[in-house]
C-alpha cells in the first residue's frame, strides 16, 4: 500500500500600491520601505475560506471541470496568518502545478483587489516548508534591522510613516 | 540573477513625454519586481520602425534612467537597462539600425506582417524577437525561419502579462506561446513580464508553472528567466561597449560589462583608480621623456 | 617441341656471357614448381595502410598552418620553450626545497637557495626583471597609440575618442602588458595577475608574482576574460577588458583582421556570479 502523497505550497499575499506614497516627497524609498509596503497585514475578513473559494473558482474558470476536479480532490489550506499574510496549501502531488498556476492567475480574493498571490516554495513535507517559512521570515527581519543600523536618518522617517 | 527584459516605458512616440504620474507608476512596478526578487530590469520603449527618429544621438534615447531612477537603483541594487522595440510592418520604410543601436542597450523587433518577420529573422542585427501575445501572430511560424534566427543568437521573447488580463487575451496568449515554443523547438526562449501595472508582476515559481503548462520544460523556463535573458543583456551591451566583441570598455575585477555602471557612455571610456601604484613609476617614465 | 627446349636453355635460362652453351648455376632455376605458403596478402595491405597513414600525417601538418603563417625563427621559439621548461623545473625544485627545509617566506628561501643551491637560484624567473617590459615599454606604447598626453593633472580633462581607441586596442600588441584574469570558467585562474611574456595564438604566457617564487603560467585564452589598466596619471587609469574567446589570434595576425560579432552563448561564465 502506497501512502497518499501530497505537495505543500507556501504562498504570500503582496499588496503593491498602484501609486507609491514616496513620489510626493523627494526622498528615495529604501529597501525597508519597499518591503513594508508590500508585506502588509491582511484584513480580518480575508479568511481561509475565502481563499479556498477563490482558488476553486479560478481553477474552474481556467481549467474547466476536468482541471478543477483533478486539482480540488485534496485541496486544503493548512495554515493562513492574517498578520504575516502567508499561508500553506496542501494539494495532491500530481496536480500541484495546476494549483500554482491558478495562484499565479488569481488577482483578487473575494472583494479584495490589488493583490498579488505569490507562490514562494513547494515542498513534499509540511515540516520542511515550515522551516523554510521561518528561515525566510528571519531573513526578511534581518534586512529590516540591518537598514536600521546603516542609515539612521532615513529609517527614522520611515518609522514615523509606519506608525501613521 | 533574475532578469525581466520588458517593463514598458510609458511613452508612445518621441514627441510625447511621460507625465510624472506615469513615472511614479513605473517606479511602483519596479519596486514590486524588486520585491519578487528580480535584479536586472530593462525598460522597454516601443516605437514604429517607419516613424521619424530624431537626428541627434542625444535625443534618440528618451529613457532617462539616471535622472529618474538613480536613487531607486542605489537603494535597492536594481540594474536598469534601456530597450527599444521596433514594430516592423513594411520593411522598405524602415531605416538602418546602426544609429539607433548606439543609444539603447537592447534592440528588439516586433514584426506585425509576414514580410516584417522575414526581415527580422534574416537580416536585422537585433537581440530579441518578440510578438504581440494578445493578438494573432502575423503568420504561421516556421521552424526554418525561427531556428535560423535562434542560431544567430537572437532570442525569442514571451511576455506573460497578457495572460493575466482578460479571457480573450489569455486564449490568444496560450495559442501564440504554443506556436512559439513549437517553432523554436524550445530553444533560445526568454520570458519577461511586460507589466504595465505592478499587479501584473509574478515571481519565478508562478511564471515557471504557467509556462510549463504550455509545454516548455521547467529547466528551460528557469533558464529563460535568468541565463538566456542575461545573454541578451550581454549581447546588447557588447555591441556598444566593445569593438566587435574583442576589447570591452571597463569591466573591472569584480564586475562585468552587464553590471558595470561607471562607464562614461558618451566618451566610451572608463576611468578608475589605479590598482598598481607600487609597480609602475609613471612619473619616472614621463620625467625621462621631458628631460 | 624439341626445337624449343634448347632455345629456352640457351637464351632464356642462361645469361650469355662468353659461352652460351654453358648454363649459369643460378638459384632461380629449379627443377620443380614449388608452392610457397603466403600471408594472404597481409604484407601488401600493411604497406598500403602505412602509406595512407603517412599521407594523412602530411596533410594534417600542412592543414594546421595558417595561410600567411610567417616562419618564426626556430631558434627563438626553442629558446622560449627552453626558458619556460627550465624555469618551471627550477620553481618546482625551489618549492620542494622550501618544503623540506620548512622555509615559509620568500626572503628565507632566496637566501637559502643563494647559499646552497646556486644553480636553482640562477634559473628561477624573476618578476622584477620583466617589469621594465611593462612599465617602460608597454605603458608608453599604449599611451602613444591612445594619444594620452604626458602630464595630465586631472583625469576628467582627458579627451580621447573611445570608439577609435577600442579599434586601436584590438590591433595592439599585448606582449609585455599586465593582465589580470577577472572571470574564468576555471575558478582557480580567477585573480591571477602577471606580465605577458608571449602572446601566442591560443594562450598568454605570463609571469606572475607568487608568495614563494615568481611563477610562469600559461593561460589559455579560451574561457577567460582578461582585465587591464592603462595608467593616465598617478591616481587614475583607463580600464579595459579582453574577451579571450574572441581574441584567439596572434598579434601579427590580428592587425589586419576583420573581427565579427558572433552569438555569445559561450560566454555565460562572464556574467554568472
Amino acid at each position: 500500500m502506497v501512502r497518499l502523497k501530497s505537495r505543500y505550497i507556501l504562498f504570500e499575499i503582496l499588496y503593491p500600491s498602484p501609486d507609491p506614497r514616496f513620489s510626493e516627497d523627494d526622498s528615495e524609498p529604501t529597501v525597508k520601505d519597499i518591503m513594508l509596503q508590500h508585506h502588509k497585514t491582511s484584513p480580518a475578513n480575508l479568511t481561509t475560506k475565502s481563499i479556498v473559494q477563490e482558488l476553486r473558482k479560478t481553477l474552474q474558470y481556467n481549467f474547466g471541470d476536468y482541471g478543477s476536479g483533478k486539482a480540488t480532490s485534496l485541496l486544503q489550506i493548512k495554515y493562513f496568518s492574517n498578520r504575516t499574510s502567508t499561508g500553506i496549501i496542501r494539494c495532491s502531488r500530481e496536480d500541484y502545478e495546476l494549483v500554482v498556476t491558478a495562484l499565479t492567475l488569481m488577482n483578487r480574493i473575494g472583494d479584495f483587489d490589488g493583490i498579488i498571490i505569490n507562490p514562494v516554495k513547494i515542498s513534499g513535507t509540511i515540516k520542511k516548508i515550515e522551516q523554510y517559512a521561518i528561515r525566510r521570515n528571519t531573513k526578511l527581519l534581518r534586512i529590516l534591522n540591518r537598514q536600521d543600523s546603516v542609515d539612521n536618518f532615513e529609517t527614522l522617517i520611515s518609522e514615523d510613516e509606519v506608525e501613521d | 540573477m533574475l532578469v525581466d527584459l520588458n517593463v514598458p516605458w510609458p511613452q508612445k512616440s518621441f514627441r510625447e513625454l511621460p507625465s510624472p504620474q506615469e513615472i511614479s507608476k513605473l517606479k511602483a512596478t519596479l519596486m514590486t519586481l524588486h520585491t519578487l526578487g528580480y535584479t536586472h530590469i530593462a525598460l522597454n520603449f516601443t516605437v514604429n520602425h517607419s516613424d521619424k527618429f530624431p537626428s541627434s544621438a542625444k535625443d534618440m534615447n528618451p529613457i532617462q534612467i539616471k535622472e529618474n531612477f538613480s536613487g531607486l537603483m542605489k537603494s535597492t541594487g536594481l540594474k536598469l537597462y534601456s530597450r527599444i522595440t521596433l514594430i516592423i510592418d513594411d520593411p522598405s520604410k524602415g531605416q538602418s539600425l546602426s544609429k539607433i543601436s548606439q543609444a539603447f542597450d537592447i534592440i528588439a523587433a516586433l514584426p506585425i506582417s509576414e514580410r516584417g518577420l522575414t526581415l527580422a529573422t534574416a537580416n536585422l542585427d537585433i537581440d530579441l524577437l518578440t510578438f504581440q501575445y494578445n493578438q494573432r501572430l502575423p503568420t504561421f511560424l516556421k521552424h526554418k525561419n525561427i531556428c535560423s534566427c535562434v542560431n544567430r543568437g537572437v532570442k525569442l521573447e514571451i511576455t506573460y502579462s497578457s495572460a493575466l488580463r482578460d479571457i480573450q487575451a489569455r486564449r490568444q496568449f496560450i495559442q501564440n506561446v504554443k506556436s512559439v515554443i513549437r517553432s523554436s523547438r524550445s530553444r533560445g526562449i526568454v520570458i519577461s513580464s511586460g507589466a504595465e501595472k505592478s499587479l501584473e508582476c509574478r515571481n519565478v515559481l508562478g511564471v515557471t508553472s504557467l509556462i510549463k503548462q504550455l509545454g516548455l520544460e521547467s529547466d528551460k523556463c528557469n533558464k529563460a528567466l535568468s541565463e538566456n535573458a542575461a545573454l541578451v543583456l550581454l549581447n546588447g551591451r557588447l555591441r556598444n561597449r566593445s569593438y566587435k566583441q574583442t576589447i570591452v570598455v571597463g569591466g573591472g575585477s569584480n564586475t562585468d560589462v552587464v553590471n558595470d555602471d561607471d562607464v562614461d557612455d558618451l566618451r566610451l571610456i572608463k576611468i578608475v583608480k589605479r590598482r598598481d601604484n607600487d609597480d609602475v613609476e609613471l612619473n619616472h617614465a614621463s620625467k625621462r621623456q621631458k628631460s | 617441341m624439341d626445337r624449343f627446349q634448347p632455345f629456352i636453355t640457351q637464351n632464356l635460362l642462361t645469361k650469355s656471357f662468353n659461352d652460351p652453351t654453358k648454363v649459369l648455376n643460378e638459384n632461380r632455376l629449379q627443377e620443380t614448381l614449388l608452392l610457397l605458403p603466403t600471408d594472404g596478402g597481409m604484407s601488401s595491405r600493411l604497406k598500403q595502410r602505412n602509406r595512407k597513414l603517412n599521407l594523412a600525417n602530411l596533410e594534417q601538418e600542412s592543414g594546421i598552418r595558417h595561410p600567411n603563417y610567417r616562419k618564426i625563427n626556430k631558434n627563438s621559439k626553442l629558446a622560449l620553450k627552453e626558458f619556460i621548461n627550465t624555469s618551471r623545473k627550477a620553481i618546482t625544485q625551489a618549492k620542494k626545497i622550501a618544503h623540506e627545509n620548512s622555509l615559509s617566506t620568500r626572503e628565507e628561501l632566496e637566501s637559502f637557495l643563494h647559499k646552497n643551491n646556486r644553480d636553482v637560484f640562477d634559473k628561477l624567473p624573476n618578476y622584477q626583471t620583466f617589469l621594465p617590459m611593462y612599465s617602460d615599454l608597454w605603458v608608453n606604447y599604449m599611451r602613444e597609440i591612445l594619444n594620452i598626453p604626458d602630464n595630465l593633472s586631472c583625469s576628467k580633462n582627458l579627451n580621447i575618442n573611445g570608439t577609435n581607441s577600442l579599434l586601436k586596442l584590438s590591433m595592439a600588441d599585448f606582449n609585455g602588458s599586465k593582465l589580470m584574469v577577472s572571470k574564468s570558467r576555471n575558478q582557480n585562474m580567477r585573480g591571477l595577475e602577471g606580465i605577458v611574456l608571449w602572446d601566442s595564438q591560443k594562450t598568454f604566457i605570463m609571469i606572475t608574482k607568487g608568495s614563494l617564487t615568481d611563477e610562469i603560467k600559461i593561460i589559455p585564452k579560451k574561457g577567460s576574460v582578461f582585465n587591464f589598466q592603462i595608467p593616465i596619471n598617478d591616481d587614475d587609469a583607463l580600464e579595459y577588458t579582453i574577451l579571450g574567446d574572441r581574441f584567439k589570434y596572434r598579434s601579427s595576425d590580428r592587425a589586419g583582421r576583420k573581427f565579427k560579432s558572433r552569438r555569445c552563448d559561450d560566454m555565460l561564465y562572464y556574467i554568472e556570479r
